[in-house]
């Protein structure tokens, strides 16, 4: 298969055609600026519907846990929701992260409900092309070339070695995109990571 | 039935439970109160690879019944629960021997279904091939291991309840998603009220703990996932909750004929007094934003019971923990209660015991009993944060000590099924100064003339919701008489109501070669398939269009045909407040969900390997797929696509269920809980787990030309759906009268094994009943099953022959010949064939009739009928356990 990290158009319009059939529209109807909740209708069984066409159409594996909701766990919920609205670590943070995010939006006064609804069919696609792109920096551990998409099953396989892995956790992709984000804005000191998750605290 | 007063106040006498904090109403309270958690890591699977590893599980080992399992072998975990706890709820009623009339005790209970893989991982490695799951080898795998099928029989453990308690009246497994036991309960607490049995057990038993199970949830990402403990994972109403936390296990009560229950000195625990249902026809999964149908069935409890909102101490609430139902029941909540909410104590045993699913509502049941009985609230535990969207008084961490006088139990399930429950407590001089229900009025139609349309019961849109002017002070019921106004069909027939009718009548057939994928492979050839049903047509909500199995597509198309029929589309009003009643196939799923994702969980060595599962397997299942398999999908589609809110009820009762949710329907219109609903079933039985049932039963059609004779019955698929309404109700609008609904009756045969003999008497008695209730002598016409399977032919055979002793020239057709058998659809369309042949005059033929197993040959129409007759006895029986009949009669206006 063709390395599509690259060709944002052929990727914009395969998302464009997964979102249209999950959502039962025409292709035509659906662009790239589209806000998936509050233009296109959709509900919350149609994203679950829509990651897992995405996971398989491009053999990635997306996060399961929203950006704010993994900010939250890492940075702690107060430094990223005060009185009901995004801080202003938060709106910065999603900057960085989510570039695409239409700039305008993120603005104090911003809830955590305005960002989910104002997800666009370009913010899916960024997160496809970010996912493929840190799918294509693993290496090998075993010879250190590079991994490609096996051609019999839904994983990687060295195209040296022929040694295959899982495809990434898209966790792995949010969490290291989030730590690069708060380095860089300069959060102070390790993050307190207040709420445990059910992985990091299993005996 | 006149020496039985119709409405009777209904007393809790005996309880049992098995959970995760104990299998004694002892030790399970003692640990409530002590504010314990029974959440802990899932032992029964290696849950520790997986993204959820908790749950409230139980320890089986500890508690199996030797004694069941040598009796119903292949009893799965969920069995065990009910089996158990049923036992313990008995034992705690007491009852003399002797004390007990079993033909008046019935079953009424919540449970799951849902395909069982884990059994089937041994021999995955056989089983799947290139092009999924290999149908034969399934086949051969199902003959030597018969039990792996049992799991998946919906109707199975009410079945087993009533066999071990030799009950024989109905049998009932309701599917309502989480609020299963709580439908179930109530929906036994009226049956006993209104007079059709005097002592139920009921409640709920469920097991969703297996890899699957969790596998489905978290995919569709219900779980809590962020906890620092087990322990501290459910905690509802707190700001950090994320999701719910599965547990398994089950919950029983004996409800009791208050005045029997006195009268045989019996301990009372407490009276169930109240039960609402609704649905919030919105989304699958979301539950209405302002607490819509949540308040509507807190509204309709209270109503009810007869009681005002300021006079409930107690809310066990649904509380599950997920972010959107602690808000939005926090919301439904205020509404209902204004300002005695800042009074009220609201609180969730889901943070001790986590989410018991179809048996939630019955272990909250309990715990709301024992809450009136012992004087204490339960907390709410891991309420540490406070939410300012969940502002009420929830009993943080720590148990109460309170005098509740009365306490109210609420469940929402997925796909927007809600259902309370009102328990008041004990005192024994309330037995006198507490008058009964009013008496019942029957109603003659003299007095209707120009009847107006009776009111909505409440404006359930109320700004404040709480409002006093909204609620009757004494709503005067009345013994309503039922009418039909609408049918609707969908079947290899037609895709309408005239056009199947029509074909039928001509003898023609919808048993067809095969020709779908699911049964390619199996040793069948023929079928009854829906031919050229487009979704796109008949089910314009998009959202429903993709996840509703074909089936349940039929079923949101029967329906609203018989809408229509009845000249209600347009009807807004109407249709919010109609209840529906359907009767469901219990399992719907394609297992071909699984076989991709299963085939890359085997080791080269063709081994089920959980780590290769987790890491690629569960990424290739469809997240929606529990969703899709939901056995109350086709209830909530028609819900959501016509916007019915009223009260509603979804039978899981096997091949019964169809012709028994038109019976429980015309009940509650009768007895005055509802003015019309929309009432039927459907299923498919064109699917590899049921067929593979059936193919071993011996009871299919096989390895012939299609209609070559009765030799088994072919597999079919349907739905028929009628709209019934209270006379007074369809004569108010000038509605086109069908027929009435005279009686009904249900029994089950309390046999093991199952004898023709038995079986024969079951459907007699049941025969028997619905004539009682309808006050007739005779029969008339008979719609039966007529299935050609030797042992369900002779059943009926033997009832004929019983009937015609009484009944000269008594008459029998059947469908089944030219629909094949269509399970739970199978009475639910016999019911519209009468119906419409009472309307016509017209009867239909049996198609491919053979009169081998009897000796009344006169008896089977064997070509069309072009008869007038005022009288149709319609049943449907399941494998001689259940059976359920039906009197309809041509309608006649006036005194009656």
């Amino acid at each position: 298969m063709q390395d599509p990290a690259i060709d944002h158009a052929a990727i914009s319009r395969q998302v464009i055609e997964i979102v249209a059939r999950a959502l039962d529209r025409s292709p035509e109807d659906v662009h790239p600026s589209s806000k998936i909740w509050s233009n296109l209708g959709a509900e919350s069984l149609d994203m679950l519907d829509i990651a897992f066409s995405l996971e398989s159409a491009f053999g990635i594996r997306l996060p399961h846990t929203d950006l704010l909701g993994r900010a939250s766990d890492y940075f702690g919920e107060e430094n990223i929701v005060q009185g009901g609205a995004l801080s202003e670590f938060a709106l910065e943070l999603i900057r960085r992260v989510m570039p695409e995010f239409e700039q305008k939006q993120l603005r104090a006064g911003l809830t955590p409900m305005d960002f989910r609804r104002a997800i666009t069919v370009e913010s899916l696609v960024q997160v496809v092309i970010r996912l493929l792109e840190f799918k294509s920096q693993l290496v090998c551990p075993a010879c250190s070339a590079r991994f490609s998409d096996s051609k019999t099953a839904p994983e990687l396989e060295c195209v040296a070695c022929g040694l295959t892995q899982a495809y990434p956790s898209g966790e792995q992709a949010l969490v290291a995109g989030l730590a690069t984000a708060a380095r860089q804005i300069g959060f102070p000191g390790p993050p307190p990571n207040t709420i445990a998750t059910s992985a990091d605290s299993r005996p | 039935m006149s020496a039985r007063p119709q409405y009777r106040r209904v007393a809790i006498t005996g309880m049992g439970a098995m959970t995760s904090l104990g299998g004694t109403i002892p030790s399970l309270w003692g640990a409530i109160l002590a504010g314990r958690s029974g959440v802990s890591y899932i032992k029964q699977f290696d849950s520790g690879l997986f993204p959820v590893s908790i749950g409230g599980e139980i320890d089986l080992e500890a508690m199996r019944d030797p004694e069941l399992d040598g009796q119903f072998p292949g009893c799965g975990r969920a069995a065990h629960f009910g089996s158990w706890a049923a036992g313990r709820a008995w034992q705690d009623a007491q009852f003399a021997s002797g004390a007990l009339d079993e033909s008046r005790a019935g079953v009424c209970i919540g449970a799951s279904t849902f395909p069982v893989i884990e059994d089937r991982l041994d021999r995955l490695g056989d089983l799947l091939d290139e092009q999924g799951w290999n149908r034969r080898k399934y086949l051969e795998l199902c003959r030597s291991r018969p039990h792996l099928l049992a799991q998946s029989d919906a109707a199975f453990i009410s079945t087993v309840l009533s066999q071990r308690l030799q009950f024989q009246g109905p049998s009932t497994t309701v599917q309502a998603a989480c609020a299963s036991a709580t439908q179930a309960i109530g929906h036994a607490f009226h049956l006993i009220r209104n007079g059709d049995a005097d002592v139920m057990l009921a409640g709920g038993t469920d097991s969703m703990v297996s890899m699957m199970c969790v596998t489905g949830f978290t995919l569709l990402g219900s779980l809590s996932r962020r906890w620092s403990t087990p322990a501290k994972a459910s905690r509802p109403f707190d700001r950090t909750r994320d999701g719910f936390v599965l547990a398994e296990g089950a919950a029983m009560l004996i409800l009791e004929d208050l005045n029997q229950a006195l009268n045989r000195g019996a301990t009372i625990h407490a009276e169930i007094v109240g039960y609402g249902s609704s649905c919030d026809a919105y989304r699958f999964t979301d539950v209405h934003p302002d607490g819509l149908g949540a308040s509507m069935c807190m509204n309709a409890a209270l109503e009810d019971a007869g009681v005002e909102p300021h006079e409930i101490g107690y809310i066990n609430a649904h509380g599950t923990s997920t972010p959107l139902n602690d808000r939005v029941e926090t919301i439904a909540i205020r509404q209902v209660f204004g300002r005695h909410s800042e009074r009220l104590a609201v609180s969730s045993t889901k943070s001790q015991l986590g989410h018991l699913l179809c048996a939630a509502g019955a272990v909250e049941a309990l715990l709301s009993v024992l809450t009136l009985e012992c004087g204490s609230i339960p907390a709410t535990i891991n309420l540490e944060n406070a939410d300012p969207d969940c502002d009420l008084d929830y009993v943080p961490l720590k148990p109460r000590q309170a005098d509740v006088r009365l306490a109210l139990s609420n469940s929402f399930g997925f796909g927007g099924q809600n259902g309370a429950l009102v328990f008041r407590r004990w005192e024994k001089c309330l037995s006198e100064c507490i008058p009964n229900r009013p008496p019942m009025v029957r109603r003659d139609s003299e007095s209707d003339e120009g009847a107006r349309l009776p009111a909505p019961n409440r404006d359930h849109r109320g700004a404040a919701g709480f409002n006093r002017a909204l609620r009757p002070a004494a709503k005067v019921r009345t013994r309503a008489r039922v009418v039909a106004t609408g049918v609707g069909i969908v079947s290899s027939l037609g895709l309408n109501a005239p056009t199947h009718f029509e074909r039928l009548c001509r003898g023609e057939s919808g048993i067809r070669s095969i020709s779908g994928r699911e049964l390619e492979g199996l040793p069948l050839t023929c079928e009854g398939r829906v031919q050229g049903f487009e979704r796109r047509e008949h089910v314009p909500h998009r959202m429903l269009r993709k996840i509703l199995t074909n089936a349940a597509c039929y079923a949101v198309a029967a329906a609203g045909e018989a809408i229509c029929d009845a000249g209600l589309a347009a009807e807004r009003g109407i249709l919010e407040r109609c209840g529906i009643c359907v009767g469901s196939l219990g399992l719907d799923q394609d297992f071909n969900v699984f076989a991709d994702s299963l085939r890359v969980s085997l080791t080269r060595e063709k081994v089920f390997d959980t780590r290769l599962f987790v890491e690629y397997g569960m990424s290739l299942i469809d997240p929606l797929f529990l969703v899709k398999s939901l056995p109350n999908s086709g209830l909530c589609g028609m819900a959501i696509q016509f916007g019915l809110r009223g009260a509603n009820l979804n039978i899981m009762n096997g091949a019964v269920s169809g012709l028994q949710s038109i019976d429980a329907a015309a009940a509650e219109i009768r007895s005055g809980n509802l003015d019309c609903a929309i009432a039927g079933g459907y299923d498919s039985l064109l699917q590899l787990e049921v067929a593979i049932n059936h193919l071993i039963a011996g009871n299919v059609r096989a390895g012939e030309r299609p209609s070559s004779g009765r030799n088994g019955y072919a597999l079919g698929e349907g739905a028929a759906f009628v709209f019934l309404e209270s006379e007074t109700h369809a004569r108010a609008r000038g509605a086109r009268i069908y027929a009435e609904i005279t009686g009904g009756g249900q029994t089950h045969a309390a046999s093991h094994p199952m004898t023709r003999e038995a079986g024969a008497g079951g459907l007699k008695a049941a025969a028997q009943k619905a004539m009682d209730a309808a006050g007739v002598e005779t029969a008339g016409i008979i719609f039966g099953d007529g299935f050609g399977a030797p042992f369900q032919d002779g059943v009926e055979a033997d009832v004929l022959n019983h009937l015609r002793m009484k009944q000269q020239g008594i008459r029998f057709t059947s469908a089944a010949g030219a629909l094949g058998f269509c399970g739970v659809a199978s009475g639910a369309l016999s019911a519209a064939h009468a119906l419409l042949g009472l309307r016509e005059a017209l009867i239909p033929p049996i198609v491919n009739c053979s009169d081998s197993l009897t000796d009344c040959a006169e008896t089977y129409i064997r070509s069309q009928e072009r008869l007038p007759f005022d009288r149709a006895l319609v049943w449907s029986s399941d494998r001689g356990f259940d059976h359920v009949a039906v009197i309809l009669e041509r309608y006649e206006g006036g005194a009656k």
